[in-house]
């Protein structure tokens, strides 16, 4: 025996997958044999990090994922929720979120483009119609020519895919950050709606032995091959080139295609009321899919790989079981089904004519064996069993939680005002600057590029409020908002506070558009997890997200892990836990752009702003050394969500803004910038601050609301049930000035420092 | 009977859901006709064209669409008189089948709707103002002089572009129907950098017209972005829906 | 001064030629295969000429080796069989992917169309010349460089 495990050590070495030593031992031990060179990259693709969890499963358990609004949980492709009733029947959001940052870096077009294609896809593969994408991006520093190539090829990859789809873009968000310089992120969210008993699973359902497996999508061809594994690995600027092959190759016009005609076959499904499985091929390809599928249900599978249509003769079988070929999708059907399935792809909607050797094809059964058989030209080259293929393994990675240093007191407030005596400046001149950093600065030149309306369902699109807001049922005035949060600047002091203030952040971007948060994603983008400092930053987060979670009583229902986020001269991306809110509202009458709408309007805040400055825009401004976060204080900020929400349903707020990056007065300039007669705003010069007043108070960037009240009576009425203390800010003005204190500044000139810094995001690199 | 009005769907349209609640809004008989089905089209007695990315805008937007077999009965349709409404995508299928202005032959473009001036894709809320009298388009029955419309121009080839000869032909025959203009109606330069400022054609009929921006995507309250955003109204129809309101009028006009 | 042509084609299968292609085999017009490149004109200055294929490599967003192939051609005129693209109003640029070569006074875009018929021939030029007037270019905007 131990001659057989040596040699599946030499093969896999041979090959270039890469399982350690370890695992390939362990499967040459439990198959008996040397396992088949396809059978090699399956294991390799199946039991890589981004398919296994293999370092993180053990920590994501401890996520809160059960709701009353949840409709589908964890454990597929998509998470849903419920948004409930319209004509008698039940709808749910689905929504998935996941991350594609290794291809992203390399061909960054591609990558970006054809993230986008595969997060659409697991949404399709509930049932689902696809109604929006979310796009949180963290890109290296802008002023270097390589990160700026990168930076605008993933932003026209997105806007390429997500345009020509018609799928409209309702979020998302830019951080800039030198640890991402060889470690671009980009994340991807997408949504979809589904009539509750309309969702189609992905597994093979029950009772469905000698049911067909069809393959509907673009010719397998070599692209992506090797595809899973090759993320899970560090990149190398030589290695760059040798990843010819690894490109995966987005078409979006086939994906509209194929969209359609899936709906069609959705429709007739349904008339018909027969069962299905369902799933798109990602990670590990064909096997990957349908192995997992019928693994699922329980069952096994029989494939005949050279009835996979593809692009090029005498492909080897390991390419057509493993390779990434994009704009792949696989049903589970009855016989009696298939027929009409192939219609629709091939006749109907004439996939073959919208991209070369495009088509749906029957390649095999599904069986009682609850092993995967794949043959290839009479020969069987894959016989595993499909718990042992899906079921990965699980490592207990070694972990150092972060230290993070306490300051007390005394110490914040002598290094605060050290910071403010060493960088003098008025309430206005900090604010240009705060307003110009990159983080705060506007970023219309990355949004705009995205169709934000296509669909005709968006009520706030990109830019206009703090989170997206669909009417996603025509006719029907249920709304859906989409939230992101997570900030890089946070989560290098604090992985564990940064997770939590990522989950409230989300959570307020939705409340902020007047809808109530009812499911969590989150995408976790850390380091190499086999340094236990890294590893502890990964544990640290799940701990916050889970924590938050719990107090907002929000459950977590899809989410992604990307680890070995870095490049092997050493350099590992901040620690990036973001998060995704969905958000759900009775009538979108309620919804509310940020803009301020009339003169003469209170300003409010809904929480004293704290003394906080770790990781915050200002601190970072003037040199200020502090590394405590700002405290969530979870249950009041839970209080002030639903005070915001109460007081948009009421009419007694025009706008609310969470404060976020830039604290406070960034807010404000933010919403009076968004007013559509140029309305401006004053602050009384007593900052709000506890425990004692300090102008930088200001920037603070304290988890609280900015709201324009419109009904003082009714605000006050709203905030005393809710038990949330208004402090008065200042009010609105008729005249585009910021008069801040005894400061006057024209609300152009701030303006001009806030759109000028990715104004040329497309232009020339500043020197 | 009321009219019939087709809404062509061709492979990497995207906007035909959309299009189609707005003409069923102002109480047309509209249905979607598939690329499958271009039998089906000489029975209708309107066509509209709506936006996407047909053959995802490969080689040039709008250009193998033109070619498609659907285009036929609507070439045929349009040479008969008939109104056709391209919005998008749908303007730029029309300019490439030489159907706007129309003053050159079949699928010989005299005039096209260019790459945007920067080279990219930009979507932004628009307005595009009526640029000839009311009886220059006889397709918008009943619009206002100087009517005002609002929209979002979301597109990456959206800027008139043709020999300066021809573009001197189209303004002083009244081709230009829409130009961009702000919410009070002043004119203003194309974000795209469409030549006079065009933001849709016609022909010289005022039969067919090709309108570059959506105005389907700013035709419900709960869509509008501004004061016009009114609560107790959001599930309505107003603002851009008027474009499909007068649409619906000549339609109905000629069916009495 | 002088013209350099560069041509960039996709070592990833090119979505726009397979469309390009079936369009005009709906049009009648007999091609089995069509190559697509972007072509990219450099007038430089005479002693600046040397550093100049290296300098185009470098730039990012012209040449990515993962999935571009980068040819420099013998001459800053179409190959025979092949037509050339151009926008009859473009304002030539001076920089490109945010940088200023040394030398380079303007810089120019086309898009190069080969086809070839089921020997792997070029196409006979009234081949090529009916599908340029019928689909590769509009002449509302365009002209068709030979």
């Amino acid at each position: 025996m131990s001659a057989v495990l040596d040699d599946a050590v030499a093969l896999g070495r041979r090959v270039g997958v890469a399982l350690s030593d370890d695992e390939l031992r362990r499967i040459a031990e439990r198959i008996g044999r040397v396992p088949t060179v396809t059978e090699l990259f399956a294991f390799d693709a199946q039991w890589s990090e981004h398919c296994s969890y293999k370092s993180s499963r053990e920590h994501l358990r401890k996520l809160p994922t059960e709701g009353p609004d949840v409709l589908l949980g964890v454990g597929e492709d998509a998470g849903i929720v419920r948004l409930g009733e319209w004509n008698g029947e039940t709808y749910g959001v689905v929504v998935a979120h996941e991350s594609h940052n290794h291809p992203s870096q390399v061909v960054p077009f591609e990558g970006a483009a054809t993230g986008i294609g595969g997060i659409v896809r697991d949404v399709l593969c509930m049932g689902a119609e696809v109604i929006g994408v979310a796009d949180p991006l963290r890109f290296g520093r802008l002023d270097n020519e390589h990160c700026r190539y990168v930076a605008q090829s993933v932003v026209d990859g997105i806007a390429a895919y997500g345009n020509a789809i018609g799928v409209p873009n309702v979020g998302g968000d830019v951080f800039v950050d030198e640890s991402f310089d060889d470690n671009v992120l980009v994340n991807v969210v997408a949504l979809g709606l589904v009539k509750a008993n309309e969702i189609i699973h992905s597994r093979a359902p029950a009772g469905s032995a000698g049911w067909d497996i069809v393959l509907v999508g673009k010719a397998t061809d070599r692209s992506g091959f090797g595809g899973a594994s090759f993320s899970s690995l560090t990149l190398d600027e030589e290695d760059a080139d040798q990843n010819k092959g690894a490109v995966q190759v987005p078409d979006p016009f086939l994906k509209n295609v194929i969209m359609r005609a899936t709906y069609a076959v959705f429709a007739e499904l349904r008339a018909q009321n027969v069962e299905a499985g369902f799933k798109d091929l990602g990670a590990g390809g064909l096997a990957g899919c349908s192995a997992e599928l019928c693994a699922a249900g329980g069952m096994g599978a029989e494939v005949e790989l050279e009835r996979v249509p593809t692009a090029q003769r005498d492909l080897p079988p390991e390419v057509i079981a493993i390779g990434e070929t994009q704009e792949r999708l696989c049903w589970i059907v009855p016989p009696s089904f298939t027929p009409l399935l192939l219609e629709i792809y091939n006749d109907v909607f004439g996939l073959p004519r919208v991209a070369r050797g495009a088509c749906a094809a029957e390649i095999g059964k599904v069986t009682e064996s609850g092993r995967y058989v794949a043959r290839h030209r009479g020969e069987t080259v894959m016989d595993v069993d499909l718990a042992f293929l899906t079921g990965g393994v699980r490592y207990r990675r070694e972990y150092t939680l972060p230290h993070v240093r306490r300051e007390s007191e005394a110490e914040r407030e002598r290094t605060l005002a050290d910071a403010d005596r060493a960088r003098p400046g008025s309430l206005g001149e900090r604010l240009r600057a705060v307003l110009a950093h990159r983080d705060v600065c506007s970023r219309a030149a990355i949004y705009t590029r995205y169709d934000g309306v296509v669909r005709g369902c968006t009520a706030i699109p990109p830019g206009y409020a703090d989170a997206g807001v669909l009417v996603p049922i025509p006719g029907a005035p249920l709304a859906a908002a989409t939230g992101i949060g997570g900030n890089p600047r946070y989560g290098k002091i604090d992985p564990r506070g940064a997770a939590e203030l990522a989950v409230a952040e989300a959570i307020g971007h939705v409340a902020a558009v007047g809808a109530r948060a009812v499911g969590l994603t989150d995408c976790l983008n850390f380091g190499d997890p086999t340094v236990p400092e890294h590893m502890g930053a990964f544990v640290a987060a799940v701990n916050g997200l889970a924590d938050a979670a719990r107090h907002f009583d929000v459950p977590f229902v899809s989410g992604n892990v990307s680890l070995y986020n870095r490049s092997s001269s050493g350099r590992h991306v901040a620690p990036s836990p973001i998060v995704g809110a969905i958000g759900v509202m009775a009538d979108v009458a309620a919804s509310a752009t940020m803009a301020f709408k009339r003169a003469g309007s209170p300003i409010v805040l809904t929480a004293p702003l704290q003394t906080a400055f770790g990781g915050s825009v200002i601190a970072e401004l003037l040199a200020l050394e502090t590394t405590t976060l700002p405290d969530l204080r979870a249950h009041a900020f839970a209080k002030q969500c639903a005070l915001v929400i109460a007081c948009l349903e009421r009419g007694a707020i025009g706008a609310a803004h969470l404060v976020t990056d830039g604290g406070v007065l960034a807010a404000l300039a933010k919403m009076a910038f968004a007013s559509e007669d140029g309305l401006g705003f004053r602050i009384d010069p007593r900052p709000l601050a506890e425990p004692a007043g300090h102008e930088l108070a200001w920037f603070s960037e304290t988890p609280a609301f900015a709201v324009e009240v419109l009904d003082v009576a009714a605000f006050t009425e709203l905030a005393a049930q809710h038990g949330v203390p208004g402090y008065d800010a200042g009010e609105t003005l008729a005249e585009p000035v910021a008069l801040l204190g005894e400061e006057r500044v024209a609300l152009d000139e701030l303006r001009d420092a806030w759109e000028a810094p990715l104004r040329d995001f497309y232009g020339a690199v500043r020197a | 009977m009321s009219a019939r009005v087709a809404v062509l769907v061709f492979p990497g349209t995207n906007s035909e859901d959309e299009t189609l609640r707005g003409l069923h809004a102002v109480g047309l008989d509209a249905a979607l006709v598939h690329w499958s089905q271009p039998d089906a089209l000489p029975h209708f007695d309107a066509y509209v064209l709506p936006g996407g990315f047909a053959h995802e805008d490969r080689v040039r937007a709008g250009a193998a669409a033109a070619h498609e077999a659907l285009m036929d009965p609507v070439i045929e349709a349009a040479q008969a008189g008939k109104f056709v409404l391209g919005i998008c995508n749908g303007a730029q299928i029309l300019a490439e089948a030489g159907l706007v202005p129309g003053t050159g032959p079949l699928r010989r473009p005299t005039a096209a709707f260019a790459p945007n001036a920067s080279g990219r894709f930009a979507s932004l809320h628009v307005h595009i103002k009526l640029a000839v009298a009311p009886d220059r388009v006889p397709i918008l029955a009943g619009i206002e002089p100087d009517a005002v419309i609002p929209a979002w121009a979301s597109h990456g080839d959206g800027r008139l572009a043709a020999p300066p000869d021809e573009l001197a032909r189209m303004a002083r025959d009244g081709h230009v129907a829409f130009v961009y203009a702000d919410r009070h109606g002043t004119p203003v330069p194309a974000a795209n950098g469409s030549a006079l400022g065009a933001a849709a054609l016609v022909n010289r009929a005022g039969t067919v017209l090709a309108v570059m921006p959506h105005p389907e995507r700013d035709a419900w309250t709960f869509q509008h972005l501004g004061a016009t955003r009114r609560r107790e109204a959001m599930l309505e129809p107003s603002g851009g829906i008027r474009l499909f309101a007068c649409f619906a009028r000549a339609l109905n006009g000629r069916a009495a | 001064m002088t013209t350099r042509a560069f041509a960039v084609s996709l070592t990833i299968p090119d979505n726009e030629a397979f469309t390009a292609l079936e369009t005009v085999g709906r049009l009648g017009i007999p091609a089995a295969r069509i190559a697509r490149s972007d072509i990219w004109l450099f007038e430089v200055d005479e002693g600046a000429t040397a550093g100049l294929r290296d300098a185009v490599a470098s730039i990012e967003t012209i040449f990515n080796p993962n999935k571009h192939r980068l040819v420099e051609r013998a001459s800053a005129k179409p190959e025979p069989g092949e037509v050339w693209i151009a926008a009859r109003d473009e304002a030539p640029a001076t920089l490109v992917g945010g940088r200023a070569i040394p030398g380079v006074r303007a810089i120019r875009r086309r898009t190069g169309w080969r086809l070839y018929d089921d020997e792997g021939r070029p196409v006979p030029e009234a081949t090529l010349a009916r599908a340029v007037e019928t689909f590769l270019c509009n002449p509302a905007f365009q002209e068709a460089l030979r």
